[in-house]
């Protein structure tokens, strides 16, 4: 297993006001997998993959990569691998708005003092697949939502991570450029054996996912498992959507 | 509603709230103590020097520090307003009125107001009595100094208050409905084509300010400095142009453009964190240009005041010791009733001493080096010279035996005239030539009609005159004791007798008489011979000026030292909401704390480190235009400048820490 996560928990607030956003939740991933997390607005997805990208530390428990327990690296540590192994795509895309799109996306290359040609024929490649070329010398702000995102997530895949967490990465995209993203999404994530953990409320967004956990209450309510065809699967997780809100239970895979 | 809006504000910039709470309330506080020490009754009945002279000058600086905290305290209470543009703005999408928010904005800064004046108030009625004591202290004074504060002056105080704190918040009032009037920010975009020229002229203005500085220094120590020619005049408005002027556009232009040009580099910019923190730091120095600029500005004015003032409170004790190098001198008419005097008193004489003098006629150039004048002068021989205690000599440049010496009055010597070349022409005796000068008087400067020369024994007893004296002279062990009564009996020998100079077209033809003091049928042509001169009174008058000024320095100093040190923390720790979401942006895609930290820490030194270089080489500059070579500004200067750049430093090294601490506090 590449990511084993245990029995983590995370509150927001003080005492009376406390919000219980995730309650003991255990989770493992394999390397190469590309596990989607699904459920109702505030059920807890984002929180959940903050703290297992490392973005915030859980009040309990343990997140363990690659054997190396999280919890307890160094701010400097946990920078360094971060900066390594990870890359991410926000769903409110953490773009630096005082640098243009070229230097927003070269950016983690340049913290790791990556060479100049490196840094060139990657963003070359990534621009290229990505189409997203003409933005290049662009200010952030005279983009569109969509535009932001493919920078953001040309920013996360540029130093080839070997692990990508995208939070709500084709929320603002249009159905093509969502479809773009996504296709290169699987590409890196069969090629390169890249494991990939996104939170989505996207069905066609999820149905690309080789597993699917859905979260409501900040509890794991289930888990649904891609046997390959991606129509049944999206069926599957659109009967899991409709349970989680309330609709029958039938339609869910035995498999669960 | 209102009061949760005020108090979420406070507490979210309560760091920055609590700087400026702290720093007004350190102006207001010693505003009051100025104002309650000018209606001191123990300073105006125990001072007499505070009556004549001290308390308007007091009331002066007092009305010249409001002014100036006044400008402060209103110009810095606009950095809240400004940080707070967001969320102002967001209460009107959400329906809020203008007039509301106004009135937010209003009630803000009266509450902030108000704890600054309360705590101000509170500062000067505790530290008034410190600071009294101190003063007295300073000035030498053994009194028990009193707190006290009048009823009417509390109330003029209150009601100073009330007024400045409704002015404040009315301003910062205006400044909140103009935010919400206008909705969008006046986008101020320079081109940067445009600073491209203005940074040149910028390094060229400064470069050739400087440059006219060093020639005109150059031309000081060559040729002297003889009065204020019109060039001269254009030369010193053109440097102080150059320097104000050209640090203004080296701040807009050439730093912008030179942090532009290390981010086109790309080895450097492709670097860590080198490309963030280039255009963050350029576009932190664009916001701050004009506060940066006023610091410097400011700093240098700073740093030459203290240099030029520890430069006149040197001249003065140099000035004291040469002219009072003794404690009681007399001359042969005043000696008995004198020694007298002391023997009554309680006075532990420690030595005693006297020498011989004669005095006569000498024809010397005047100062324009153009007009020969003729006055008295005196000499005294080599041996009574050297017989003189130890203490006397000590300023005074060596001679041998066979060498003449010219102990003048002043500031000459002072100046750096110290190895100018005097030529006197002695009634009835060789002309006398010498490029040794001294300063120290024996018996002191008041003794002397005119200037004396040291000469040869044998010059000495061959100078032709009828009029010799006998000065005497003693040291006491801690001062004399002499009761105010025995130095009124004393007064009556102030003048011992009258020198005349009858001048003629030819000095040989001249003549020199000695009359009896007659203040009634003082001529043009008489020149006073005094009867004794006592150091007390003027050590007493000395030590009163000079702790007096060193008191003020001090305070407008350290005042000064907060307000700009203030501003620019204040400017380092009020980001606005896109700064702070950067540097969240940074940690999230994995950026450590200590590569964060590496710019805050470089932003700080950007802040502080170039106003205060470019202040020290202005004020060095100028300096040096005071610098006359013999007695050389430099050593003062540096001595001031290493001063404040610790303090400076210090408050630098606060501000990081603190900067710091909000930064990591709101990115983790």
């Amino acid at each position: 297993m590449q990511i084993i996560v245990k029995n983590i928990a995370k509150d927001y607030g003080k005492r009376l006001n406390a919000v219980h956003a995730i309650k003991d939740i255990s989770l493992e991933v394999k390397k190469g997998e590309f596990l989607g997390i699904m459920g109702p607005s505030g059920a807890g997805k984002s929180t959940l993959l903050n703290m297992i990208s490392t973005n915030e530390r859980p009040d309990h428990g343990q997140v363990i990569i690659d054997d190396i327990d999280m919890t307890q690296l160094h701010d400097r540590e946990l920078a360094r691998y971060r900066r390594n192994k990870m890359g991410f795509i926000y769903q409110s895309f953490e773009l630096l708005d005082s640098l243009n799109v070229k230097e927003n996306i070269i950016l983690p290359l340049a913290l790791n003092h990556a060479n100049k040609k490196l840094i060139e024929s990657r963003v070359k490649h990534l621009n290229y697949l990505l189409n997203i070329e003409k933005l290049s010398k662009r200010n952030v702000d005279d983009l569109s939502l969509g535009q932001r995102q493919l920078v953001s997530a040309a920013r996360a895949l540029i130093n080839n991570p070997e692990i990508l967490f995208a939070d709500e990465p084709t929320g603002s995209l249009d159905s093509k450029s969502a479809t773009i993203l996504l296709n290169y999404m699987q590409v890196i994530n069969q090629r390169e054996n890249a494991t990939i953990l996104m939170a989505t409320h996207d069905a066609f967004t999820a149905s690309y996912c080789s597993r699917v956990v859905f979260i409501k209450d900040g509890t794991i309510f289930s888990e649904i498992v891609n046997s390959g065809e991606r129509e049944d699967f999206f069926e599957q997780i659109i009967n899991m959507q409709r349970t989680i809100g309330g609709g029958s239970y039938f339609n869910v895979s035995e498999n669960n | 509603m209102y009061l949760k809006i005020i108090r979420r504000s406070l507490a979210k910039m309560h760091d920055s709230y609590l700087i400026y709470i702290l720093s007004c309330s350190f102006a207001i506080g010693i505003f009051s103590i100025l104002i309650s020490l000018t209606n001191n009754k123990i300073m105006k009945h125990d001072v007499s020097m505070w009556r004549t002279s001290l308390m308007p000058i007091v009331f002066s600086l007092s009305l010249v520090f409001a002014v100036s905290a006044f400008i402060y305290m209103a110009y810095v209470g606009g950095f809240f307003i400004k940080q707070q543009r967001h969320e102002f703005l967001t209460f009107q999408k959400l329906g809020m009125s203008k007039i509301t928010i106004t009135i937010i904005g209003f009630l803000q800064t009266l509450v902030i107001q108000f704890l600054a004046w309360v705590l101000g108030i509170i500062e000067a009625l505790i530290f008034q009595k410190f600071f009294g004591m101190l003063l007295l202290y300073l000035m030498h004074v053994r009194i028990n100094f009193t707190a006290y504060l009048r009823v009417n002056s509390l109330i003029t105080l209150l009601q100073i208050a009330g007024y400045a704190i409704v002015a404040f918040s009315l301003i910062n009032a205006v400044r909140t409905y103009r935010i919400v009037r206008n909705n969008k920010p006046k986008q101020r975009k320079v081109n940067f084509w445009l600073r491209i020229p203005a940074g040149t002229l910028g390094i060229v203005l400064f470069v050739s300010a400087l440059a006219v500085n060093i020639s005109m220094f150059a031309s000081f120590e060559d040729y002297g400095f003889n009065g204020y020619t019109d060039r001269i005049v254009i030369q010193i408005i053109y440097i102080l142009f150059g320097f104000f002027f050209g640090t203004y556009l080296i701040y807009f232009g050439f730093l912008p453009v030179l942090l532009t040009i290390l981010q086109k580099i790309k080895r450097l910019s492709y670097s860590g964190l080198n490309m963030f923190s280039f255009k963050y730091l350029k576009g932190r120095l664009k916001r701050n240009t004009s506060v940066l600029w006023f610091v410097t500005e400011l700093s240098a004015m700073a740093l030459m005041l203290l240099t030029v003032c520890y430069f006149g409170y040197q001249l003065i004790y140099d000035n004291y010791h040469s002219e009072y190098p003794f404690a009681l001198t007399a001359n042969s008419d005043t000696v008995d009733d004198v020694r007298d005097t002391i023997k009554n008193s309680k006075t532990k004489v420690k030595k005693e001493y006297h020498s011989k003098i004669k005095t006569t006629l000498v024809s010397t150039l005047d100062p324009s080096g153009h007009i020969y004048v003729q006055r008295p002068a005196s000499f005294m021989s080599y041996s009574e010279y050297m017989r003189l205690p130890d203490k006397i000599r000590a300023s005074n440049p060596y001679i041998n035996p066979k060498q003449f010496m010219r102990i003048g009055f002043g500031n000459d010597e002072t100046f750096g005239f110290s190895d100018h070349k005097v030529e006197w022409n002695v009634k009835g005796a060789k002309k006398i030539t010498t490029r040794k000068n001294g300063s120290s008087f024996p018996y002191g400067g008041g003794m002397f009609a005119g200037s004396l020369m040291i000469v040869p024994d044998k010059y000495y007893k061959n100078l032709p005159t009828k009029v010799t004296d006998t000065f005497y002279g003693w040291y006491f062990k801690h001062g004399d004791k002499l009761s105010k009564e025995q130095v009124k009996q004393l007064d009556k020998h102030r003048y011992a007798y009258i020198v005349n100079v009858e001048a003629k077209s030819s000095l040989e033809d001249s003549t020199l008489t000695i009359k009896k003091y007659n203040q009634a049928r003082m001529g043009e042509n008489d020149y006073i011979q005094s009867g004794f001169v006592r150091q007390e009174s003027a050590k007493r008058h000395l030590n009163q000026i000079v702790g007096f000024f060193i008191f003020m320095i001090t305070i407008f100093s350290i005042a000064l030292l907060i307000a700009l040190g203030s501003v620019l923390t204040l400017r380092i720790l009020l980001r606005d909401d896109h700064e702070w979401r950067q540097l969240r942006t940074l940690k999230k895609i994995g950026v450590s704390n200590r590569e964060i930290r590496s710019i805050v820490l470089s932003e700080n030194a950007l802040t502080f480190v170039i106003p205060i270089v470019f202040a020290i080489m202005q004020a060095y500059a100028l300096i040096l235009l005071a610098d006359n070579g013999a007695r050389p500004l430099r050593n003062e200067f540096i001595m001031i400048v290493v001063s404040y750049v610790i303090l400076y430093g210090i408050i630098g090294i606060i501000t990081y820490l603190i900067s710091w601490r909000s930064v990591k506090r709101r990115i983790n």
